[in-house]
């Protein structure tokens, strides 16, 4: 199959090579920035905090005005290109470090201080807008209006809401294909295991209006998780304790560049009251503790001077580890001639076959498919 | 019939004479920049004996002080194996290779290959460069032909308290040669800072000119009857300015002379020049005071620069880690315009004149380079010096 881009080049059948690669102008750039992505945790940016952000290979300044609103400019002062986060928020202004040139939240220059005839009306640099939502800055980076917000109602309800987020070193595709037959094999010694989900389970996945279902079969027990176009999830998590039962969980995999992608977590923790309270008291020492050097031993297993098993206490975090070993034990990306994909792999297979109709119709100047959820999904555990 | 021309050089793009950030060996900035004697190392560091491997504008050289105490600079590798130089030996002003023991003068003739039974040593030579020695700095000549004169800073040779300092920044050397003509960014980088008085000064009254020395940006101040405060600016990439006082016995400005180097198009050296106008007792009371300082530093400007940069830290949060804050917040905002900075998306207003003015000398030199004209005589008359502005 030939067709022609909306560039007017000739483009050969969109496939792997292209749902990687999201830097601006590319066909998985200009999809992805249809849509939504958190860009950071709301906890880490207090008031007058601003940081340079880097997503789909693109840079940015975040910063939260003193009015506690969230804004997201431009990455660098229109003067003399200076990084604007490295000057200072003033009320919900940002001020170049450089000569002071002064930014308000839509990216309008305010104040030239060192010149005597300000010409700060015809400078403006690109703005973007944001909101806040549980507990993470999401940003809409494309052109025109933004769509509505996807929103999950399962998350909103009462208990602890908890945020993670963390950077890795691959792809985000590569996380887009962690697959339910994974757990059987990656996860089969850790706290996913000790909760139920043993056995290698038979898949259905089908697509649905909102991106697509699966179901993991073992016996009578059915596991359901859902992905919600182009880069979100819905589904359950194993409990980080005997008294806090499975957590309803939302995550986005967002590029940071086509090397590195963010996770965005959302953790509905289904306990109210004095049990949150106590689940709190629990838990409250997280965080404090310096976190396991995940990313040297995955190297260590990579480069063979260790064996996953051979790393022992990490708790919870053995997860994390076991997909970080699985994910970039794939390597490079652009090796998908090699792979040979079975009845199994049909999450990975279905998920392609949307990308790869979903960016043709771009290339092609075609209408895309709205995707939209219904006011309720269900996930289960399936234990 | 169709005719198609072919440029004899098969070069059709035209030189962009505003491609200041290159300087490796054959660009234009480089051809122009190797036109002027460029410090490379600083005196203090080079024992009698001692060797060491040097990148200047992209290029590699062996630099060595021979047991005359003469500086040597001579090609990197030798000539028989390609083996670095500075990983060999010197024996009185020679250097020996490490491999094979090639001897070399410090005019790059190689006199001695003792594995050789027939030497031919009478026909290597490598390359070596003219080599001066001055303010406490190691200066060379990397260019073509005969080297101009080593310019003259009479400031400098006076007694006093002479503070020769040197550190790498991880950007292109353009950046601090603007920020140099730039005074107004102190109000606003350096306003909490040793030299926060300079930020008194009436912008709207800035101006700067050409001279035979290269540019002086000239601004009244604010403060103290309005006096005006000159910083000049040397071709190529000379800065030169007073600096008010630190220790409370100085009395008067200090003089502060600096030149930019790049190291390659992404790095360059700074070799600043403090002459601090103390004698006798007060000059080792403050040099001692100023050890002192140094040693309680718990890091370095250049640690700090990258977290500032990436977000995890600000300077407020910092800057009781290291002795002199200017330094960090240059690190933190040169750096930020990018390793080398896409000048074509610049807004400059009438507070950039300095910026303006340079660039427009820069670019009519690089022009001249290009077409083989002749370049400017820059040479500093006597009555081109900087002013703080204070009575």
């Amino acid at each position: 199959m030939t067709f022609i881009s909306s560039s007017g080049a000739a483009s050969s059948q969109v496939g792997y090579a292209d749902f990687v690669r999201t830097d601006p102008g590319t066909l998985a750039g200009r999809f992805m920035r249809m849509f939504w992505h958190p860009i950071y945790r709301s906890q880490d940016l207090a008031s007058g905090r601003r940081v340079p952000v880097k997503i789909m290979g693109e840079e940015f300044t975040l910063y939260r005005g003193e009015s506690g609103v969230v804004h997201l400019l431009a990455h660098r002062c229109a003067h003399r290109g200076t990084q604007l986060s490295v000057g200072r928020v003033e009320g919900d202004c940002i001020r170049c470090f450089y000569h002071g040139w002064k930014y308000d939240g839509s990216g309008q220059c305010v104040e030239q201080p060192a010149e005597d005839v300000s010409f700060a009306a015809k400078i403006r640099i690109p703005s973007y807008p944001t909101e806040e939502y549980l507990g993470l800055v999401f940003a809409y980076l494309g052109e025109g209006s933004p769509p509505p917000m996807l929103r999950f109602p399962e998350l909103e309800g009462e208990g602890v809401l908890e945020n993670h987020t963390f950077v890795r070193a691959c792809n985000f595709f590569r996380h887009l294909e962690l697959d339910p037959a994974h757990i059987a094999f990656v996860h089969q010694d850790s706290p996913e295991a000790e909760s139920g989900l043993t056995g290698i389970p038979t898949i259905e996945c089908q697509e649905t209006d909102y991106g697509f279902v699966f179901h993991g079969r073992r016996d009578e027990k059915v596991q359901t998780q859902h992905r919600l176009m182009p880069n979100a999830s819905y589904f359950k998590v194993f409990p980080m304790d005997a008294e806090s039962g499975w957590r309803d969980r939302a995550a986005w995999r967002v590029p940071v560049d086509d090397g590195h992608y963010v996770s965005f977590i959302a953790d509905l923790v289904h306990v109210t009251g004095d049990a949150a309270q106590r689940y709190r008291e629990r838990h409250s020492g997280k965080g404090k503790t310096s976190p396991p050097p995940i990313a040297e031993l995955t190297a260590a297993v990579l480069a063979g001077k260790l064996a996953v098993e051979d790393v022992k206490d990490l708790g919870a975090s053995v997860v994390f580890f076991q997909d970080e070993v699985a994910l970039l034990a794939q390597g490079d990306i652009g090796k998908q001639g090699d792979e040979h994909l079975g009845p199994a792999d049909s999450l990975v297979s279905l998920q392609r076959k949307l990308w790869a109709r979903e960016l043709t119709a771009l290339a092609q100047g075609r209408p895309l498919k709205e995707w939209k959820r219904p006011g309720q999904l269900v996930a289960t555990a399936g234990v | 019939m169709n005719v198609t021309a072919t440029p004899l050089d098969g070069n059709t793009a035209s030189p962009d004479y505003s491609d200041f950030v290159h300087t490796d060996p054959g660009t234009l900035a480089g051809r122009f920049m190797r036109m002027f004697w460029q410090p490379v190392y600083r005196s203090q560091d080079l024992a009698v004996g001692k060797v060491v491997p040097l990148r200047i504008m992209g290029e590699d050289f062996t630099l060595y002080r021979g047991e005359s105490g003469a500086a040597h600079l001579l090609a990197p590798r030798c000539a028989h194996r390609e083996t670095q130089l500075s990983v060999g030996r010197v024996e009185g002003d020679c250097i020996r290779c490490f491999y094979h023991g090639w001897k070399y003068e410090a005019s790059g003739q190689c006199e001695e290959q003792p594995a050789e039974e027939a030497s031919f040593a009478g026909k290597i030579r490598i390359r070596s460069y003219p080599v001066e020695e001055y303010l406490g700095l190691v200066f060379a000549y990397l260019g073509e032909g005969t080297p101009p004169l080593l310019p003259c800073f009479s400031e400098f040779e006076i007694d006093g308290v002479l503070e020769v300092e040197t550190f790498l920044r991880p950007c292109n050397y353009f950046n601090d040669l603007d920020n140099a003509c730039d005074p107004l960014h102190v109000t606003f980088v350096h306003g909490d800072s040793r030299i926060d008085i300079n930020r008194f000064i009436d912008s709207a009254n800035l101006s700067a000119e050409e001279n035979d020395f290269g540019l002086s940006i000239t601004m009244p101040r604010t403060t103290h009857g309005g006096g005006l405060r000159i910083n000049q600016y040397g071709m190529p990439n000379i800065q030169m300015l007073k600096l008010p006082p630190v220790d409370k016995a100085e009395t008067e400005w200090r003089d502060f002379l600096s030149w930019r180097v790049p190291v390659s198009d992404y790095e360059y050296v700074s070799f600043n020049l403090n002459m601090v106008h103390l004698n006798g007792d007060e000059a080792s009371r403050y040099k001692a005071a100023r050890a002192e300082a140094f040693a309680k530093a718990t890091a370095t400007a250049a640690d700090l620069a990258p977290d500032v940069l990436a977000g995890r830290t600000v300077i407020e949060e910092v800057k009781h880690r290291i002795p002199d804050v200017v330094r960090l917040q240059d690190d933190v905002v040169l750096v930020a315009q990018g390793v080398i900075p896409d000048r074509s998306q610049d807004h400059l207003g009438r507070s950039d004149v300095g910026v303006i003015l340079l660039r427009k000398i820069w670019r009519r030199e690089l022009e001249a380079v290009a077409k083989g004209q002749p370049i400017k005589r820059w040479a500093r008359s006597p009555a081109i010096v900087a002013t703080s502005g204070l009575s």
